[in-house]
């Protein structure tokens, strides 16, 4: 009897947004595999970790202030 | 930090179970996140430094990008407790806790700072298509 060998091939990807405590939503794009190689992903997820970085220190700064 | 997702192993068993009239295991609906930072590799069955916050389930859909239905795509949130955490990994699970079922995808990142009280709404896509 004849056996067939049925191959698939998956192609994955993961896109993250950041909804911090006071509903402040950052979108990173497509932050690991396909598609985020692509420039304006690779932008988009920077420049995002940099706000959120930012909103982070800004608030950490005020908590120790009081 | 590599930026990689892979359906692990397990994950691959996972698919093919699933696809029987009565699978032994569950979909893999719940997503953790963690802090290590060895980039994922088929041969994973775990996160490498998961997170303390519980599992939580995704929504499970099938959707279109070359042809009809040919991804499965889960959209799910977590939310950081206890302390701020740099988050650098992503996991797709068929069981809520991990001592049964199976790791079906791990995804490394480089780190995305989160604060208590923050949460992340990850969309994790698998697209099955023809070998290239």
């Amino acid at each position: 009897m004849p056996e067939f060998l049925g191959k698939l091939r998956p192609i994955t990807s993961l896109s993250a947004v950041v909804i911090r405590k006071d509903g402040t939503r950052v979108d990173l794009g497509v932050i690991a595999g396909k598609g985020s190689d692509d420039p304006e992903e690779i932008k988009k997820g920077r420049e995002g970790r940099d706000l959120i970085d930012r909103l982070i220190k800004k608030e950490r700064k005020e908590q120790r202030n009081g | 930090m590599a930026d990689t997702v892979y359906i692990v192993e397990n994950g691959l068993s996972v698919t093919t179970d699933r696809l029987l009239t009565t699978p032994a295991g569950n979909e893999p609906k719940w997503i953790h996140w963690g802090i290590g930072t060895t980039a994922a590799t088929g041969a994973d069955t775990v996160l490498e430094s998961p997170g303390a916050e519980a599992r939580t389930v995704g929504t499970l859909t099938q959707e279109t990008i070359t042809h009809t239905n040919d991804t499965l795509q889960n959209v799910g949130t977590i939310t950081c407790a206890g302390a701020g955490k740099a988050i650098t990994e992503c996991g797709l699970f068929t069981h809520l806790t991990s001592t049964t079922g199976y790791l079906y995808l791990r995804a490394t990142f480089s780190a995305i700072n989160v604060n208590v009280g923050d949460s992340i709404q990850f969309t994790i896509k698998a697209q099955y298509t023809h070998p290239a």
